[in-house]
């Protein structure tokens, strides 16, 4: 009676240990295919967010020159930064605001936008210049 | 008696311990350590781009240069553009700006300690106009004329306000200087001037002049012997509208 007994219980334990490395393997095999994606992700997702902020903190523009026919306020953009731009250009004389948005400026590049203010003069005008990326220049001046 | 193999089961039992364990250095191995220098890999390359971006900012502010612009002939037109390069970097100037008028430049840079000048071509003055002429430099910086603004007078001369002394004082003695400035033997305004020299440093000092013209300097260490005792030209409108004294 006593050695059936003993071959049933030797042929569970080694089906339970089948079993139990079976479903170690596939859960891990699960979870290292998981994580194996999730830390690229992440990993990417941490180096784009670098990428991001180094082109935020690489941006260097500025106001260099403004003039004024009579009728028209020019902006002189200069982008000296190793990265193109994006901005949006706002004029504030008195109560009167002009802008123009989403102006694409180039690495190096000299970029003017004629802003309609009308009779201006003797009238300071504030110019504030954001990039899409959220850094500004500011300018004031007075127009002849 | 019924007895139990104890040395077998931990042995099955271990099998699947040492799967999971497997398995969990390699995720480790294989995705959180790569993650993880990948992502100090980027921000060491961040850091980097930092200290760039500071160095470039700081010769930025770096750029020293003094501006003038002059005529050298008798001809309104001729317009002659000098740069002083006061700086320790080498000065790329892009452009001129005369009023809103932007006139590129192609090569000029000016080396530390050192000028340079250039005919400016392509602009004709209009009489009885007050002009404003700038210099943009490829490092984002904007510089004026040292004299303010150019008026072209209903003549067609060249007039300006502004006319400067530069004093830079490299002689060895530390302590007080004196510096007298006379013109036709008359002491200037506000002179004479003090500047104080440190031991190992270069002392300056300007001083504001009211016209062009021949001055005197005579630059005296204080208790002490006289270093500069000469004549000095402000030779506007054929040339800038300052002079530099060093002694």
């Amino acid at each position: 009676m006593v050695k059936p007994v003993k071959s049933r219980k030797a042929s569970s334990t080694v089906i339970s240990s089948m079993i139990l490395t079976t479903v170690v393997l596939v859960v891990g095999g699960a979870i290292w295919f998981f994580s194996n994606n999730a830390a690229t992700i992440i990993a990417d997702q941490y180096v784009d967010g670098i990428i991001d902020i180094m082109d935020e903190i690489s941006e260097r523009f500025t106001v260099e020159i403004v003039g004024y026919d009579g009728a028209n306020l020019t902006v002189w953009l200069h982008n000296y930064g190793e990265v193109d731009v994006k901005v949006d250009i706002y004029a504030v004389s008195g109560l009167v605001p002009e802008s123009s948005f989403n102006n694409s400026i180039m690495s190096g590049e000299l970029f003017n936008v004629s802003l309609g203010l009308g009779e201006i003069s003797g009238e300071i005008v504030a110019i504030t210049v954001v990039s899409r990326r959220g850094n500004y220049a500011h300018y004031r001046y007075l127009a002849p | 008696m019924r007895t139990t193999d104890t040395s077998r089961l931990r042995g099955r039992r271990g099998t699947s311990t040492i799967f999971g364990t497997l398995i969990f250095i390699a995720i480790l191995f294989s995705s959180v350590v790569p993650m993880y220098l990948y992502m100090r890999q980027a921000d060491a390359i961040f850091e980097k781009r930092k200290h760039e971006l500071n160095r470039l900012d700081e010769e930025r502010e770096g750029e020293n240069i003094h501006v003038y612009v002059f005529n050298k002939t008798t001809s309104p037109e001729s317009l002659t553009l000098r740069v002083e390069n006061w700086g320790d970097l080498v000065v790329d100037i892009e452009r001129i700006w005369i009023n809103d008028t932007c006139y590129p430049l192609d090569d000029f840079n000016v080396q530390p300690e050192n000028w340079l000048e250039e005919e400016l071509t392509g602009f004709t003055p209009v009489t009885d106009t007050r002009y404003f002429i700038k210099v943009a430099t490829d490092r984002g910086n904007v510089f004026s004329t040292e004299s303010g603004s150019l008026y072209c007078d209903e003549s067609g001369n060249w007039e300006t306000g502004m006319f400067t002394i530069y004093f830079f004082i490299s002689y060895p003695a530390s302590g007080w200087y004196d510096i007298d400035i006379t013109y036709s033997g008359n002491p200037v305004p506000e002179s004479p001037l003090h500047i104080h020299k440190s031991a190992h440093e270069t002392a300056y000092n300007f001083h504001d002049v009211p016209t062009e013209g021949t001055y005197h300097v005579k630059i005296t260490k204080r208790e002490a012997e006289v270093i500069y005792n000469d004549d000095v030209i402000i030779p506007w409108p054929n040339g800038p509208t300052s002079v530099n004294v060093r002694a």
